[in-house]
């Protein structure tokens, strides 16, 4: 009887596991493409385009398409359609790690584009990595991408953490202020982009001190608490590296209890967080960011706004230019490697001058960083485009800003 | 009969043992990655059920135990550069030492109240794993563990995981047919009459919640080590669900039934779920099913199904 009973249990399990197996072949589907030489190339833009950085999302899959559209009404790459997965990692690095790896081993695509969320970036590079694919972050920006983490099939088109933060000290050096605050949110990016401002300022400014460092959970809330407790510290002035959705929770709630008119205060206001403020949008304040349309004087940014504003009726914001530049530098490496193949295409790309929206641009070989700008201004209404954008804008060019190669090459052999 | 039948039923299992073994041959790779969820999540799942269907304890700290099996995995690799493989020993005594603390402390209420302890101690340790960022890195997590040569390669990590799991469900399948494990069921069934008996309760449930977490940790260092990943959603309170589903899907009264619970959820989550944006909605519609329905799970039901065609009653709920 007992016997009877397990074999009864093998054949359950067993046809299960077929059924299982066979759904599952049925679901995914198309593994079995020719990837290699002809037909379309297939390439897969993965973000997050849902939870707390869903405001960038959005604008990355408009550009990305956008670009892939261009590309295709030009011929497509090596004569090739270029076919785009779009994919949602919703802020949550398992899902990317699971969907990155899905896109490779089941859809074969050539290249992804990556996410939001450095830390869904961190997750998905090594995936990259492992599967030898080529991966372009664009919006995710964490040092550690090309420096830590860092693998050959990694490429970062906008400004790093490092980058960022340096270049925000740069700009706000001559600013008389001697008590600083530092609020940022509580991971990867958060961290690393307050500490190379931090460190920046302490070398530029000696006389600057830290006052008080909160650090708010991504998606935070209520930032009420961390608003009086920097207030409480007396500052003269706060640093902030919050963000989209954050950002404008923030702002609103720093609103209410006087916040910026008791300090100088300066963080992300890229342009989708101010469209999303509009009028709440606290005039005067400093905002920093990597690629404001408004900003960026190139032959090749007035046709692509034009363009944007068309199919999609509202400016083109900074996750888009750059997202949009991460398609184009992957095309542009393709056609000079003659192949999607990996390894020849990295080979293409490394000291790769490359024409961006934000003009031209290098890949340095070291770390894949492309050598882009950081852009910072004063908020100011705008009637002409319906949203705040900025005066007085600076913009501090990446070789200035950027690790040096033997500070690339110790991170990296860590 | 009652030999040759035990006999039978370990060629079932060394069978299906092999037929695991050959699956780098026939699966595609993509594949793999879900069989070895699949294996992970089954002795996971076996670990808690010592505790939930042989000794009647339901714990919500198991997601805290599997956590810190993986973190011991990614912690020995990044901050002592050790290889990761260290943390799989390591992991073992971290999760006893950590279930024998928070068991002694929760052990001292009952039923409801010992569960809302577990939760309670488990959300500790997943806050000092999401606050610590010095140390754990947070929100981040820890990626891109490098593993030794001889795990590179899917198929090579799958059949690591593989074979430890097997020898682990080996343990855990002897101490639930152990003297130790028929207390365990005597407890379940009637505490205080097992008092009665002379045995000493909460040593034994201790020692049954030590135990499980030490497997549980276990479980999560070869999460780690496969995934070459550890994150602090690891031991998100929520967490605890999925091996409380998968005991209720398999069956919590049998040894095996958390193994196929297992198969079931993990390719339930691949195929159904998978295709929609409301997959725990329609995971949590199918558990509905199950409890209301076949609340043996899919065991009980093969069991019945065995039992009327034989026409035989089913037999009795037994030490495991």
């Amino acid at each position: 009887m007992k016997l009877r009973k397990q074999t009864f249990l093998l054949v359950v399990v067993v046809l299960i596991g077929l059924l299982g197996s066979a759904c599952n072949r049925g679901a995914v589907g198309g593994g079995e493409q020719a990837a290699d030489e002809e037909g379309p190339i297939d390439v897969a833009l993965i973000t997050d385009s849902a939870g707390a950085t869903s405001l960038f999302g959005v604008s990355n899959i408009n550009a990305v398409k956008m670009a892939v559209d261009e590309l295709n009404a030009d011929g497509g790459v090596l004569d090739r359609e270029v076919n785009l997965l779009v994919r949602d990692s919703n802020s949550d690095p398992e899902l990317g790690v699971k969907l990155a790896r899905e896109a490779i081993l089941e859809d074969e695509v050539s290249a992804i584009f990556g996410p939001v969320s450095s830390a869904v970036a961190v997750a998905m590079t090594d995936v990259a990595e492992q599967n030898q694919t080529p991966i372009f972050f664009h919006t995710s920006n964490t040092q550690t991408l090309t420096a830590e983490n860092f693998h050959k099939y990694a490429f970062q088109v906008g400004p790093n953490t490092t980058m960022e933060g340096r270049g925000n000290a740069i700009a706000l050096q001559d600013e008389p202020y001697k008590r600083w605050a530092v609020i940022a949110p509580d991971y990867e990016f958060g961290h690393l982009q307050s500490e190379a401002f931090i460190t920046k300022m302490a070398e530029l400014n000696p006389d600057a001190e830290i006052v008080k460092k909160v650090y708010p959970a991504l998606g935070e809330k209520d930032f009420t608490s961390f608003i009086t407790s920097i207030l409480a510290a007396k500052p003269d002035a706060v640093y902030g590296a919050l963000f989209a959705g954050d950002l404008v929770t923030f702002t609103k709630q720093a609103q209410d209890l006087g916040f910026f008119d008791k300090v100088f205060f300066t963080s992300l206001y890229e342009t989708d967080s101010l469209s999303a403020l509009g009028n709440d949008a606290p005039l005067g304040v400093r905002g920093y960011s990597r690629a404001p349309f408004y900003a960026i004087d190139t032959p090749e940014i007035e046709p692509f706004i034009a363009e944007y504003r068309e199919r999609y009726d509202t400016y083109p914001s900074d996750w888009a230019i750059m997202a949009y530049d991460a398609v184009k530098l992957w095309a542009a490496g393709v056609e000079e490697a003659g192949t999607v193949e990996a390894d020849p295409l990295v080979d293409a790309l490394e000291g790769f001058e490359f024409t961006s929206l934000r003009g031209p641009v290098t890949i340095r070989e070291v770390d894949h960083q492309a050598s882009v700008p950081v852009y910072s201004g004063i908020v100011t209404e705008n009637k002409e485009v319906g949203f705040p954008t900025w005066t007085d804008i600076e913009s501090i060019p990446g070789e200035e800003v950027w690790l040096s190669e033997e500070e690339v090459t110790q991170l990296q052999g860590n | 009969m009652k030999a040759l039948a035990a006999h039978g039923s370990r060629l079932v299992w060394i069978g299906l043992a092999l037929v695991a073994a050959l699956g780098p041959f026939f699966l595609r790779e993509i594949e793999l990655f879900t069989a070895s969820r699949i294996l992970i999540l089954a002795l996971w799942a076996t670990s808690l059920n010592l505790l939930l269907g042989q000794t009647g304890l339901v714990s919500f700290a198991h997601a805290a135990y599997f956590g810190v099996g993986a973190y011991a995995v990614a912690l020995v690799w990044e901050h002592l550069g050790w290889s990761p493989l260290m943390g799989i020993p390591l992991s073992v005594p971290l999760g006893a030492l950590l279930a024998f603390v928070s068991g002694a402390f929760a052990l001292r209420a009952v039923r409801l109240y010992f569960a809302l302890l577990t939760l309670a101690l488990s959300q500790l340790v997943y806050v000092i794993v999401f606050q610590w960022y010095s140390f754990t890195r947070g929100d981040n997590g820890i990626h891109g563990i490098d593993m030794p040569e001889f795990l590179n390669g899917t198929a090579n990590a799958y059949w690591f995981v593989l074979a430890v799991m097997v020898v682990a469900m080996i343990a855990l399948r002897v101490i639930a047919v152990s003297p130790f494990g028929a207390a365990l069921v005597a407890i379940r069934e009637n505490r205080q009459r097992a008092a009665f008996l002379g045995i000493n309760v909460k040593r034994y449930e201790l020692a049954a919640f030590t135990i499980a977490g030490t497997f549980a940790a276990l479980a999560g260092a070869l999460f780690a080590v496969f995934n070459r990943e550890a994150y602090p959603n690891l031991l998100f309170w929520t967490e605890n669900s999925v091996p409380i589903f998968i005991i209720l899907i398999g069956g919590m009264f049998r040894f095996w039934g958390p193994l196929i619970g297992a198969v079931v959820y993990v390719l339930l989550e691949e195929t159904v779920a998978g295709q929609t944006e409301y997959s725990h909605f329609i995971l949590g519609a199918i558990l509905l099913v199950i409890v209301l329905v076949i609340p043996g799970g899919i065991e009980g039901v093969g069991e019945k199904v065995v039992a009327r065609f034989r026409k035989q009653p089913a037999e009795v709920e037994v030490a495991a």
